[in-house]
């Protein structure tokens, strides 16, 4: 286990409730994200994961309990934090009618990159993408799965410390899987925190070295993968996230 | 700055890009400009030119009854009509003609009215010459001239014509009046030969269009219908604007935006900017229409005004005042269906009771007071101020302020609803 000074997000007692619901998204959970995790953020359809997400990323203001980025409360130092998080939403959040370079220079420029360091930097990421001969194409041009790996671009352009990834590999073909994995790894590597949440059990346990399964709610389980599958006698994540999320509650 | 630049450039692109939105801006409203305004101005035309074809039957043939009939046909409102199917007209007929719903209006006027008249006035004249008469012995004979109206006939349209009719017998019953007296004075003091009471107007109206300019033009199709149909489809923006704000809310793209070191009021003044921009180009685009297009249908152009600051200060207040409601719209819609079709129809009711379609001052007295919260309504009203008055810059303040006021109230609106959201869930 790391140490508890290593960490780079620590959350406590996050409870949610929506508004018209008596049951709530969040109830009181804690956990911690070290540095250079490969965190997997798993649980089912309203589990709770993007709520989590949403108000670690800042989307979510209203909560009760806390949450620290880089020791930042998030309350009250949200600008700070955002400039060193990167978020890469489930959906193709990007403009449809612009081109990717368009795209990838409005989102870089509200990182508030220079005029120098977006040009290398979208130049690096198109061609480690392999997207050089579509920079200029329109979103509304591309396949899945090239729109997949521009998404990813958009949220990494900055070289955040911490990377927030909703389902990036959800329904796209082999190759853009590929690159996407192989970029991550890359940016792991290079000293980034991923946070991940997936339904691709093989995929979050080929990634993560840390899970963190959460239902109704509720954390279930939250350690190494070693470590959880060993606690619940289980072969693989697969087994182990059916244990967990579908036991009666 | 950057970050409101880099906005500003990417929303002008997605302006340009999206042709159905440019069209429902710049050639939706240029349409509904031109036919418009051919339309009321050929209404208008007809309403001017067309007459109301009037029965008669005069069995006067005398002053009272030539003098009837030259009125009517004199003021160019009506059609005297005398004979139908090849035959004179009787009171029957006319009676008949009149209620069977063929004619709207028929005037009989009696035999020997002229006649009656004079010798009416002769023994007033006679009396007054000769003191120890009573006047009140005089006997009198009242002329009855009857007037066959459709009860269809609407009651302002009604008391017109009889207003009209009256005129002409007042004016006739002056002039034998006045030609009996100036006859017996004569005849009675024969040293004031050339004495003469003819009857002539004392007093008349001058019919003049209050300005403080002496150049200024007279309201017709195109002065109204310009400045109308500007601020119509300044309004109309609302419908692409809203459409982006609720696209860029479900795509996704605006949580990302939300996860970025940059505040949304920057992502929203771009906005604000980019379709205040599209409504000046749209004002200079429609008015150029009207200035040089309407005259190659054979209407006047367009005349501006001559405080071209005041213009300014209107077009940017009033597509304010509609990016205000467009963000407000795109705020509360949740679908680009929801926007369209409240966004439209709200733009429809604000222009109908805002005085778009038409004027206020033919409204009534309920809907000119309702018409006085129309943001429409403050921007048309400025528009008539610089090109019909011709006033300047300090006579649209007060419409401006409106119009300001309204955009300030709507983003307000828009920043409490989205606060309710937040809080909600």
């Amino acid at each position: 286990m790391k140490q508890d000074s290593k960490a780079i997000i620590k959350v406590e007692n996050l409870t949610k409730f929506y508004k018209g619901t008596s049951v709530p998204a969040l109830n009181n959970i804690s956990f911690k994200i070290f540095e250079k995790d490969f965190f997997g953020f798993l649980g089912p359809n309203g589990a709770g994961k993007t709520t989590t997400i949403s108000i670690l990323t800042g989307i979510t203001t209203f909560y009760s309990g806390n949450a620290f980025i880089l020791e930042n409360n998030i309350r009250t130092s949200a600008n700070e934090i955002k400039t060193q998080i990167g978020v890469v939403p489930q959906d193709i959040a990007l403009y449809p009618t612009l081109t990717i370079h368009e795209n990838l220079v409005y989102f870089g420029k509200l990182y508030g990159l220079n005029k120098k360091t977006l040009k290398e930097r979208i130049s690096f990421f198109i061609n480690k993408l392999d997207l050089q001969n579509k920079a200029n194409c329109k979103i509304n041009t591309l396949s899945g799965g090239m729109k997949r790996r521009v998404n990813l671009i958009a949220g990494i352009l900055h070289n955040p410390k911490i990377i927030f990834l909703d389902e990036p590999t959800v329904g796209i073909d082999v190759y853009s899987k590929s690159v996407i994995i192989e970029l991550l790894n890359e940016l792991n590597n290079n000293g980034a925190s991923i946070i991940y949440t997936s339904h691709q059990m093989e995929e979050a346990e080929n990634l993560c070295n840390r899970i963190t399964i959460i239902n109704n709610g509720i954390i279930k389980v939250n350690g190494t993968i070693s470590e959880i599958l060993n606690q619940n006698n289980c072969k693989n994540l697969e087994e182990l996230f059916l244990k967990q999320t579908s036991e009666i509650e | 700055m950057n970050k409101l630049f880099a906005s500003i450039i990417k929303e002008t692109l997605i302006v340009i890009r999206d042709k159905a939105g440019l069209a429902i801006v710049f050639v939706m409203p240029m349409a509904l400009l031109i036919i418009m305004t051919l339309l009321q101005d050929s209404s208008f035309k007809k309403i001017s030119k067309s007459k109301t074809p009037i029965l008669l039957v005069d069995s006067d043939n005398d002053s009272l009854g030539i003098s009837i009939k030259n009125g009517l046909i004199n003021s160019g409102y009506f059609d005297v009509i005398e004979n139908y199917n090849g035959q004179k007209l009787t009171e029957n007929k006319i009676n008949n003609l009149v209620s069977d719903g063929l004619f709207q209006l028929g005037i009989v006027i009696p035999d020997s009215s002229s006649i009656i008249i004079r010798n009416t006035v002769k023994r007033y004249i006679l009396v007054c010459m000769n003191q120890g008469l009573s006047v009140e012995k005089i006997y009198k004979e009242v002329i009855n001239v009857k007037i066959f109206i459709d009860p269809l006939v609407i009651q302002s349209f009604k008391n017109s014509i009889i207003s009209s009719i009256e005129n002409f017998t007042t004016k006739i019953e002056m002039k034998i009046i006045s030609t009996s007296l100036t006859e017996e004075i004569n005849k009675r003091f024969s040293g004031n030969k050339n004495i003469t009471f003819n009857g002539d107007k004392l007093l008349s109206f001058d019919e003049i269009i209050a300005s403080t300019e002496p150049d200024m033009i007279m309201p017709n199709s195109v002065q109204h219908n310009v400045p109308a149909w500007t601020i119509f489809a300044i309004f109309f923006i609302i419908i692409p604007m809203a459409s982006h704000i609720i696209k860029e809310r479900n795509d996704g793209s605006l949580n990302r935006i939300l996860t970025m070191p940059v505040p949304y009021i920057i992502i929203l003044f771009a906005k604000i900017i980019v379709y205040t921009v599209i409504s000046l180009i749209l004002v200079v685009f429609l008015f150029s229409i009207g200035y040089f297009v309407l005259p190659l249908f054979g209407m006047p152009e367009l005349n501006i005004g001559n405080s071209f600051l005041a213009i300014v200060l209107v077009s940017l207040s009033t597509s304010l005042a509609a990016c205000g409601y467009g963000v407000l719209i795109g705020s509360i819609a949740t679908t680009h269906y929801q926007a369209s079709s409240f966004g439209a129809i709200s733009v429809i009711i604000l222009a109908a009771i805002g005085g778009i379609w038409i004027p206020v001052y033919v409204m009534p007295d309920v809907m000119k007071n309702i018409s006085e919260f129309s943001p429409l309504n403050w921007g048309i009203n400025a528009y008539y101020n610089i090109f019909l008055r011709g006033y300047g810059v300090f006579s649209i303040l007060a419409n401006c302020f409106k119009l300001i006021g309204f955009f300030s109230f709507t983003l307000l609106a828009s920043w409490g609803y989205k606060k309710y959201l937040r809080l909600k869930g």
